[in-house]
This record gives C-alpha cells, structure tokens and sequence, in this order.
C-alpha cells in the first residue's frame, strides 16, 4: 500500500516537475523569438489614429504524432500597442480555456481497411502564457499569468481569466499563448490563417512545423506569400515559413466571400501514410469511387412496381434516374426533417455525415442498370477559387449522366431533380476515374437569371383604422425556394409532398418503433401555430415593422416536385407604417410595400474586393391598390423609374386603371459575380431600387 | 461486477418511476390550458414546496439554515428544460436529485456544476449547478429534490416566490426554533395570491408558511426595473440567537450591520505613503480646494478600469488602496478606497460609503447586507458632503449618476455613522436639445443642426465615443445625427471634446435630408421631424414590471423650417398638450411674419421609471404624439 501510495506521489511530482520544466522551455522559446519586428517600438505616422496596432505576431502550428496520439500545438505571440482606451479595455482581459479532458468517439476512413474504424479519443487541451508590458519609457514590466489568474471551473473543463494590472494607454502588450491540443484523430481539422486583421499588423510570421510522418497539404489564395521549406534535424522535421509586411485590414461587407478575396492560408495535418504527396489527395478522392450498395435500393424498386408496374429494368432511363433521386431524397433528407433530432436514429445520422455516401449508392444503381456517368468533385465557390479543390469534409461530389442528360446534387431535403445547389454552380469539376490524371470538365452551369424568382402580387387597401390591408400572392422559384420553404412549409407539408413509401414496414424492418408513426405524430395544430409565427417574423423581416398576426395563411404548392416545381402560397396582414393622415388626406408610402432594400450608404459607395452572390435573381412585384371612395390619387408618374446595366437593374411603372393604381417592378441580379470595378454599376440599380422606396402616393380628398 | 450494479440501477429507476407516476399525473385538458396560458413556457411548475429549517452549529457558535426542497415540472412541451441552483462560499449543496418519470432519460445528461460568469463580473465566487431534464411528452411530470445548506444566515438575505417558469402553486415554511429571533418583511405581495400563517408548536418553535398560488414566470423586458421592485419575495432578518443563556447579536439593527462593515472594511490594509507620489504629482500647481478634489476624482474615473472581483469576503472588502493604483483597476469597493485613501493623502476628510443603487427597493431601515450594492466615498469639504463614484467614467464633480440619485447612503464616522440620501436633480439636468434650420430644396430639407446633450445621455455619450476606437470617434457622433438613415447627409460636422466633463456635449452640422418634402400638384407635403423620439414606445398593458427608462427624460426638439417664396401653408398638425404628473408632452406648430414655421417639442418625464398605473395614460400619450408624428404639413403655391 505505502508502495503505491509514494508511487502515486512520485508520479505527480515527476508531472509537476515536467509542466514546470515545459513551461520554461516555451518561455524560453517564445520570448527568445529572434525577429527584429520584435524590439520595433514605434508606430509608423499612418497608422497613429488607430485603435491598437500590432508591431509583430509570431504564428507557429506544429504537429506531432507519438503513442497514437496526435499532438496540436500552437503558438502566438504579438505585440500590440495600445493607443486608445479601446484598445486597453479590449486587451486587458484574457480568458482561455486552460484544461479540459474529454472522451470523444472518431472514426476515420481506412484505405487499407477499406472501411470507417472508430475509436476512443481523449481529448486534452493545456494553455501556456507569457505577459510582459512595455512602458512608453522602455521599461518592461514582467507579468506574471500564475498570480493575476483566476480560475472557473466546471465537471470537465477548466477555464482561466486574467487582468493585466497597471495597463495603460500608450503601452506595448507583449503576450504569447500556447495551446496544447491531444487526440486521437489521423488528420487534423482544416485551418485557416489570414493575414487581415481588425488592426494593422506591421510584421507577420507564419510557421507550420511538422514531425516525422507527418504531412500537410495547404493552399495559398490571394496573395499570401508562398511557403519556404527547411529542413531540420536531418529531415526528421519540416518547417514551412511565409512573411508578411503588408497590412490588410479586415472588413465586413455585404456580398463578400473572405476567403476568395484575402490573403488566406488554409491547411490541413495528416498522418504520412504511405505513397508520396500526390497519393495522399488523391485517397480521399479514391475512396470516393467506391461504389455502395444502397439500403435504400429495395424502397425504389417496391416504388416502382407499384407506381409503373414495371422493373426496375423496364423502366426509361429517365424515369429511372429520377425515382432513384427522390428515393435518395427521402431516404437520406427526408426522414431527417420529418424526425426531430432526438428521435433520428443514430445510424440514419452517422449515414448523413458519410460526405460521399450519397453519390456512392447511387452510382452503384446507375452501374447496376448500365446508365453512364461520371464522377467529379468540385468544392463550394465560397471556400475556394475554382481551380482548386478543398479539403476533403467541404468537397461536394456530384455525378454527372449522360443520358438523361444532367447533374445529380442532392443538397437539401427539397432539392429537385437535375438542379445543383448554388454554391457548385459555376464551378471547375475535376473528373474522378480510376486513372489519376488530373482533368477537368467544363464548368458546372450557373442557373439562369429566370430560374431563381420571386413573384408577388399583392392587393392593397386602405383600412379605417389608416392601415394597409394586404392580400398577398407569391411563387417563388429556383434556389431562392429553400429559405422561404424552410419558412413556411411544415413537417406535415414535406409528409405529404414526399414519395409515398410504407414508413411503418421499414421502421420494423429496421427495428426502430419510433419511425412507426411519425407520420401521425406530426400535429396539424401546432405545426401551422409555429408555421404562423415563421411567416410572422418573414413578413416583419420583409417590411421592417411589427405586424400584429398572419391574417390567413394558404399554401398553395410547397415546390417540391419536377411537375410543380415552384413554391406557391397566399397571406394576408395589415401593415400599420406606411400610411400618414395629413389634415384630410393619407400619404400612403407605396414604395415601401416591395419590402426593405439594400441601403448603400456613403462610405459604402466605394469597393475594393470583387462582389460575390449566391446566384442571377429577380425580384417582382405587383401591387394592386385599391383607391378609396371619395379621394383622387396624385404621385403616380413619381413610381416610373428605368435603370438596366450589365451587373442587372430595376425598372418600375405605375398606372391607373378604374378604382385601382396599378404598381409594377422588377430588380434583377444579372449575375452571381462581379468586378469590383462594376460596383458603381450595381449601385446605380440598387440606388434606383431604395429610392423607389421612398416615393408616396397622395389620396386627396375629393370635393364633394 | 459492472453488470449487476447497472440491472440494479435500473431496477431501482424502474422502481421511481413507478412510484412517481402515481403521484403526480396532470390530465391532458389541464395541460391545454396551461400551454394557453404560458404560451412561451417549456413547463410550469406544478409543485413546489421549500423547508427552511433554522439549526444550530456547536462548532462555530452559530446557527444555520437548511433548505429542504421538493419541486415538481409538468411540460408543456416536449424536449430539455434546465434548472439552476446557485450557490457559493456560504452556502452548499448537499444533495439534488432528478426523480420522475423518465427520470433514466433526463439522466442521460449529466448535472454539470461549476463558475458562474456573469456579464460584468470578471470574477465571483457565485457556483451554479444545471440540472437538466428531458420530457419525452407533453403532460410529463418531473422533481427536482434538494437539499441546500446556508453557513451563515447573514448571507441568506431573501426567498422570491416567482421563477423563470410559471408557478401554479409554491409553499415555503420556515421552522424557527425559540432560540432564534428572525424577522420577515414582505416585497410586492399586493396583487398575487400569497397567504401567510403562523403556527406555534408544541416545542415551542414556530413555523411561517406563506402558500403561493399561479405566479406569472419572471418577465424578459429589457426595459424594467430591478427584480425587487416587482416581485414577490421575503426579505430574511435575522437578528439575533439565544443560546446557552447568551443572547448573540446577528444583524439586529443598522447599528449592528455598521458594525459588520466596518469590521470587513477595518481588514484593508492601506498605505498612503505608497500613493503620495501620484497625489503630490496631480497637485501641483493646484490650490483651490475644489480643483484638488476634481483633479484626483477626475484621475481616478480615467485612469482606473471597472473590473468586478465578487470573491468570499471580496465581495465586501475594498482592495487595498495602494494596490489598486499598482494595478491600475478595481471594482466600486477599491475605487472608493482609492479615492478615499488619495483625498485624505491630499489633506481632505473622506469616508467610504455604502449604498443601494435604484437596482434595489431597499433601503436602511431594513438590516440586511441586501440593501447595498455598491460603495463610494464621501468628501466633506467646506461642511457640505460631495459624493464621489469613480466607477462613473465621465461625472463631474458634484453631479450624480441617475442610478445613485435619492438613494439612501450609509457614510462611515468612526463610532456611529451617518444616514442620509443622494440629492435628486431635476429632470432639466438631462436635457438633450436638438435645433434644425430647414429650406426646401426639391424634394430634400436642407439646413443646419446642432445637439446638445446634458447629465446622463451625456455621460453615456462620453463613454461610448471615449471607449471606442478612437478611429471612430467621427463616424458615431455621425451616427448619432444621421441614425444610420441613408436619406440623412451630413457635412461640416463638428463636436466638442469628448473628454470634457461637465457643461454639455455638442455636435454641429450641416443637414440634408431626402425624401422628406414630397410634391403633388401645387402643394408640398413636409415630413419635419426627422427623430420622432418615443415613437411606438408604448408599454405592454399586462406586463407585470414598470417602465423603467434608466432616467429622468427630457427631451427638446425645435426646427424652423422658411416658407419657400411664393407658397402658403395649407395644413399645421394639431399642436399636442399632454400633462400627467409623471411625465408631460408638449408639441406646438407655429407661423411667424417672416415666413417660418416653427415647430417645437418637449417629452419629459418626472421619473425615470414610469409606474405600472400610469400605463394607459403613458401609452394614450404615445399614441397622440404618433398620430402627430404622421401628420405633416402641407404647404401651397400662392394663387396668382
């Protein structure tokens, strides 16, 4: 007993003894960092109004693998002057998780296996930190983080706070923070480093420091510097190194994808199998071209002998490539909405996660009835530009038929057949046949300007309480669909808008009872209160105001098959903004009734990066206004207005017919991409669209 | 081995919940109507009843408090609910435990204890435990079962009958026994269904009971007053103990809780000597008294960072003086330290000070360390008394924040000590004043503006301009000109210094406003105040809390707007005349011979918090003033 006990306290001590020694070797270590931009002191004139200013960061990931276990490292260390109360306030206070000890459970993909394996990881995580302040007259001030530290705890984790005493404006921080990451993954999750920050940073270095067996693939975009490679002990350790003296300043705009438009690096660690570098990018592709055999198979071909009579093999090809989609839709999205997350059986979820599974299962139906297709991947246009493919979680396979002639995507529980989701559009697919040449299709098709709409026609009075009573019809097509469907369809709607398959002879099969009446336990009632409030705040998000309720609601089509592929409904609501009673007659602020616009505002007006929209739209209305008894209407001829370039435009015309002003207009988005040099035109139309917006019909009061 | 303890785990699970569905069942029309009524509401709590049973500690001489609670959840929707038990170095939990049906589900989720990180507080020693629950249907009922431990009965200072789920019915019994004289003072009763009951027993202690029925959940408005100026909830005195033939002094009156102030505040250890340097350094050159006080408040607000510690016995002792200024920041109780200890370096007589600010009904009549919040420090100069609140970055000296304003302060004087209040200011201190010249040009109002801010919005102001980057010092004051309306273009603007306490902050400019003059025919309708302040901001009718806008409101507005040549005015809005005693609201349009209009307007109110009866005067007004705000005027061309 004493035995174990002394062992015990042995051991805690020698983990004493090791932190205490780690921790001054990364003292050590990060102080020693021998960059000169480290002992720079003073702040270029240009950059003396801002906030804080970063005279040097030091970045440096480095990635181990010992006993199974991978080890994630980094390390920063900046200094930052402080030039305002601002800058003091924001840096004068730390957090940082500290510690923390999880068991998590990973599976990784096994070439050799052939399989996914799982297992038990423990998660670890341990923080190191270094204060120093340096006094506008050169005096430095050593912090130390273990006596100005206080500690939150929770059953897991460990968190730690500190305030920097005697901190003040005009002061140098000087800090490094070092985290200590373990598991037991293979691969590392992607990173990203970009080189804008909220402030300018005068001098950057960014290291990737990798150990034995280790390898990284990475992709420098936009202008970030390319990685120098140096050797290390031999060649048991590679260094990669880029710097940077630019400053890029972060922004927030509308239409910008950062990662297409700034220096970025993005990254990724893996264990070195085996091969050489090109093998490795291309495993993750390999195992995509397996092809599966779908559980779902049986479902397609019940389906279809009911529904045609006929085999699979009888079938039309086109005939038998749609019904394996919306089989697939179903098996894969559909049951996923219909079920709320707790009752999702666990393997139907885990199934979801598997990326390529999709494509993999029905390629093999497609082999199976001696259908042509290929394979291409393609990454999502907002990750990367289109020549290069991401990292393997955010890749997208999509399969490409040749007859019927179309793209198989299935992005989303209402995705229909033969359409992609906006974010591949427009991308380089890169073929994926059991060659390894590297070769590229044609660009996936950007959906037309007349494919993704929005039409709405509205009829409007005037109440006498002076509000607008409006009675609203809308369809709405292409990629725009998915939010306003998100919004206003129910689980009951997607029930029965989905292909009829026997849910209660496959949740037995699958031994899942919960499955059995999910269909029943959708409750009308509730499902069309909570669909109510959706379009509730929808409207109110559209007008910018509050509405008092949902007068009606009436879904006409939710949108979801080939045959009514647009999303058709009705509401109804009053407005109570819009309308001003001037002495005897109303104001009735009819431009505002196409919903809020996009407001460019001064400082706005000029821009540096490219724009980036999801896809070419359009958007328009109709407004049908009843003119009251016992009032003439003046401002019609202020609602025409004409603006059309090649970025897109808006064009609006009023007129009267009988008792009724008749408003038209349309905004349209030519593109899904622009230069930024052609922001100005844009501008022009959205200009057009907001000030249409602003103009006011008069009802004036008739002489009796 | 590991098998069997988990069959008989399961056995005994099985077991409760059996048990516990016996019962507790709710029937499906009362759930319906409880989801009717509590819309929001995840459940309500059906059950609760909470012991506290007052004991005695031989060990440490002093009695002590356990809280024996049973509460039980009906669901009104399926899925999670979480539960929060707080507690912290005075208090403990000693056992809670989730029973119920399902009760194997909910424990699927592991309770998870640990900080609680408040906004605002860097640091406190407050403990929260999260019970979670899972409810697989409507209708489920599931308890919570606790036992709690208070150490000190000093630090057990208030019970509140309302939660943040509605209540349908909560009982709270306190067994007191002989030896223990406790004290019970009732907040905010009127208007809920709360009996109370006092049985002697047979051993001669006696039992309170207060039976609570249908509470509303706590409201979520930002715009209320503290908790306690709302809620039901008791306020627990604990005065003194008998025991062994000895009568112990707790908190019996303010003279016993001066006592315990000031001996926490006696354990600061301060060294003046440590800050003469800084102080002779502030005063050089100065020597009016008043300046020298201004010159060390003033360094104080700028120079030391808000940074709350609530720590044990932190939460009540000031930090050392000295240390403070070697950090460079603190909390109220180091601030008014600091202060106190530089004034008296500089040859001044200060105090520290306790108070409640107006978060807290409270005030000294009660003795409990729950009527105060927050310190200052209390100059006497020229036999007047100045107090001074460093956590207020941008005060001038002799002015007060909104939130210290009339409240009651307990000053420190050796031996005893002295109560007084706050000075109130009027509501003219606040004033914020905007003035517009307009023309007509097209379809746009062009001119010039100026606003002035006084007292709190000004305060605010100066903390928001100064606290921000300084790279955008310009562009929020644009934004507060322009209110980020893309009709409003602004140039020349200019603005006094954001650094100058006291007299009022100003900005200037020159205005254009779009689409605010729309022509038809012959006539030109003019929308002429841009900021409609108040607009919509009615009160909810039913709410529960009162209106609380955070200061004494007054607000001024005049435009002038010239007549174009050649036009006549058609239409004037009515002019508005609303006077309440607490709040008033004052519009006028007016011709003058030159051809102006004049347009002026006046919202005050008396108070900052507008009283739950003043509700539907309150919101009449508003509507009046927004039927105003929509009416324009409406100019004419003159006939020829």
């Amino acid at each position: 007993m004493r035995q174990i006990i002394s062992g015990t306290i042995l051991l805690m001590l020698s983990l004493q003894l090791t932190f205490g020694q780690k921790h001054e070797q990364i003292q050590e270590k990060m102080w020693g960092i021998s960059n000169p931009a480290f002992a720079i002191t003073e702040v270029p004139e240009k950059w003396k109004k801002e906030s804080a200013v970063i005279m040097a960061r030091h970045i440096e990931y480095e990635f181990k693998f010992r006993a199974n276990t991978f080890h994630d490292y980094t390390y920063l260390r900046q200094r930052i002057k402080l030039q305002d109360k601002n800058a003091v306030q924001k840096f004068s206070e730390l957090s940082f998780l500290s510690y923390s000890r999880e068991k998590v459970y990973n599976s990784y993909f096994s070439y050799d296996a052939g399989r996914s394996i799982r297992f038990a990881v423990i998660f670890s995580n341990k923080t190191y930190l270094g204060i120093r302040i340096i006094k506008p007259s050169g005096k430095i001030i050593e912090v130390d983080p273990q006596k100005e530290v206080v500690k939150l705890k929770t059953n897991k984790k460990g968190y730690e706070k500190i305030a920097i005493p005697n901190l003040e404006v005009g002061d140098i921080l000087d800090y490094y923070q070092c985290d200590f990451i373990t598991n037991g993954q293979q691969l590392s999750e992607v990173k990203e480093h970009f080189f804008a920050d909220e402030y300018p940073v005068l001098n950057q270095t960014f290291k990737v420091r990798l150990h034995r067996e280790m390898f990284l693939r990475y992709m420098c975009m936009n202008g970030f510097p390319a990685l120098k490679l140096t050797n290390i002990r031999g060649k048991s350790i590679e260094e990669y190194t880029a710097y940077y003296t630019k400053q890029v300043l972060k922004k927030n705009l509308q239409w910008f994808y950062p990662r297409r438009s700034l220096p970025v690096i993005r990254f990724q660690i893996s264990r070195y199998t085996r091969g050489s570098q090109n093998n490795y990018s291309q495993q993750n592709l390999r195992e995509s071209l397996f092809t599966q055999k779908p559980k779902w198979l049986r479902f397609l071909k019940k389906r279809c002998k009911q529904k045609y009579r006929k085999g699979l093999k009888k079938l039309s090809k086109e005939t038998l490539v749609k019904e394996m989609f919306y089989v697939a839709r179903w098996w894969y999205r559909e049951l996923g909405i219909l079920l709320s997350s707790d009752q999702e059986p666990g393997y139907l979820h885990k199934k979801r996660l598997q990326v390529y599974a999709v494509a993999q299962e029905m390629a093999y139906v497609l082999d199976k009835y001696n259908i042509k297709y290929q394979f291409v991947v393609v990454s999502p246009r907002h990750i990367s530009p289109v020549e290069q493919l991401g990292f393997y979680f955010e890749r997208v396979i999509l399969l490409k038929v040749e007859n019927p002639a179309c793209w198989l995507h299935l992005s989303s529980g209402h995705s229909l057949f033969k359409t992609i989701a906006p974010t591949v559009q427009g991308v380089k697919p890169r073929l994926l046949a059991p060659k390894w040449e590297v070769k590229y299709l044609t660009n996936t098709p950007i959906s037309p300007l007349s494919f993704n709409k929005v039409n709405s026609v509205q009829q409007v009075t005037l109440s006498k309480q002076n509000t607008l009573n409006i009675t609203r019809s809308q369809q709405i097509s292409g990629a725009i669909k998915l939010g306003y469907q998100q919004a206003v369809l129910t689980k009951l709607d997607i029930a029965q808008s989905a292909i009829k398959i026997d849910i209660a002879r496959f949740a037995l099969a699958l031994k899942h009872p919960e499955l059995l009446s999910s269909r029943k336990k959708i409750k009308k009632e509730r499902s069309t209160q909570e669909r109510l409030a959706r379009v509730k705040t929808m409207i109110e998000d559209e007008y910018d105001q509050k509405i008092e309720k949902v007068e009606s609601f009436e879904l006409v089509q939710p949108g979801r098959t080939e045959e009514h592929p647009n999303l058709i409904f009705k509401d109804a609501f009053t407005l109570n903004g819009f309308v001003k009673k001037v002495g005897p007659n109303y104001i009735i602020e009819a431009g505002k009734l196409i919903g809020g616009q996009v407001e460019i505002k001064e400082n706005q007006r000029k821009r540096k990066y490219d724009i980036y929209m999801d896809y070419p739209r359009s958007f328009e209305h109709t407004i049908n206004f009843q003119i009251p008894g016992g009032y003439e209407v003046k401002g019609i001829d202020k609602f025409n207005f004409k603006v059309e370039n090649e970025t897109g435009g808006f064009i609006s015309s009023a007129t009267k017919e009988g008792n009724k002003i008749i408003i038209k207009s349309r905004k349209f988005y030519k593109h899904n991409f622009e230069k930024a040099e052609d922001w100005g035109k844009m501008v022009e139309f959205l200009d057009a669209a907001y000030q249409f917006t602003q103009q006011k019909l008069l009802l004036r009061k008739t002489l009796d | 081995m590991f098998k069997h303890t988990s069959r008989l785990f399961l056995f005994i699970a099985f077991f409760a919940s059996f048990q516990e569905s016996g019962a507790q069942t709710a029937d499906k029309a009362q759930v319906q109507q409880y989801q009717k009524q509590y819309p929001k509401a995840k459940a309500v709590i059906l059950k609760s009843e909470i012991i506290y049973r007052v004991k005695f500690n031989k060990k440490k001489k002093l009695p002590y408090v356990i809280e024996d609670s049973k509460e039980t959840y009906l669901a009104l929707k399926r899925g999670g609910l979480s539960r929060y038990v707080f507690y912290d170095e005075h208090s403990e939990i000693k056992k809670g435990k989730r029973v119920g049906k399902d009760a194997v589900i909910t424990k699927r989720t592991k309770v998870v204890c640990g900080n609680y990180n408040a906004d605002g507080i860097f640091y406190s020693d407050a403990q929260v435990c999260q019970y979670p629950f899972r409810f697989i249907k409507e209708g489920d009922t599931q308890s919570l079962n606790l036992m709690k431990y208070y150490h000190d009965p000093r630090y057990f200072t208030q019970v509140f009958f309302t939660d943040q789920l509605p209540v349908i019915e909560k009982k709270i019994v306190f067994e007191v026994p002989q030896w223990m004289t406790v004290d019970f003072k009732a907040y905010n009763f009127k208007g809920f269904d709360i009996q109370q009951k006092k049985i002697t027993q047979s051993n001669g202690s006696t039992h309170y009971i207060f039976t609570a029925k249908r509470l509303s959940p706590i409201e979520t408005y930002d715009d209320v007053p503290g908790q306690t100026y709302t809620y039901p909830h008791l306020l627990i005195l604990f005065k003194d103990f008998k025991k062994n033939n000895q009568t112990t002094t707790l908190l019996g009156s303010v003279d016993d809780l001066y006592l315990w102030y000031r001996a926490v505040a006696d354990k600061v250890e301060n060294h003046p000597e440590k800050l003469k340097s800084i102080v002779n350094d502030l005063l050089k050159g100065v020597d009016n008294p008043e300046q020298k006080v201004k010159a060390i408040f003033y360094w104080v607000q700028d120079n030391i960072r808000y940074i709350a510690f609530e720590d044990g016995i932190a939460a009540f002792k000031p930090e050392d003086a000295q240390k403070v200024y070697a950090k460079k920041y603190g909390d109220c109780k180091g601030m008014a330290n600091l202060m106190k200890s530089m004034l008296k370096v500089a040859g001044f007589d200060a105090r520290l000070t306790w108070i409640g600010t107006n978060h807290l009904v409270y005030d000294y009549s009660t003795p409990s360390i729950a009527v105060a919040n927050h310190m200052i420090c209390t100059l006497l100069l020229n036999g007047k008394k100045y107090y001074l609140d460093a956590t207020e970055k941008y005060i001038p000296f002799g002015k007060y924040a909104e939130r210290i304003q009339g409240r009651p302060i307990l000053i420190e004087n050796g031996e005893k000590y002295w109560l007084e209040k706050i000075p109130v200011a009027q509501k003219e201190a606040n004033q914020v004043l905007k003035t517009h010249f307009f023309e007509i040009q097209g379809e746009s109002l062009v001119g010039q503006g100026k606003h002035t801010y006084r007292g709190e919005q000004q305060k605010e102001i100066l903390y928001y301009l100064n606290f921000s980057s300084q790279k955008k010092t310009s562009e929020l004051v644009q934004l507060l000109v322009d209110n980020n309306n893309k009709n409003c273009h602004l140039d020349s603007l200019r603005f006094s210094n954001p650094n100058q306490r006291g007299g009022s902050f100003t900005i200037d400019y020159q205005i254009k406003l779009d689409n605010k003059a729309a022509s038809f025919d012959n006539d030109i309708y003019v929308d002429l105040d841009f900021y409609k302040e108040f607009k919509g901001f009615k009160a909810e009718k039913d709410r529960l809390s009162n209106l609380n806008l955070r200061e004494k409101v007054y607000r001024q507005s005049k435009v002038v707007l010239q007549i174009p040549a050649g036009y006549q005015v058609k239409h004037l809005p009515k002019n508005l005349n609303i006077t309440n005693p607490s709040f008033s609201i004052q519009v006028s349009f007016t011709t003058t011979k030159n051809s102006q209009i004049i347009y002026n307007k006046t919202i005050a109110t008396t108070n900052p918090v507008i009283q739950k009866a003043d509700f539907v005067a309150w919101n009449e007004a508003i509507d009046a003033l927004g039927k105003m705000y929509n009416d324009q005027v409406i100019l004419t061309k003159l006939k020829k």
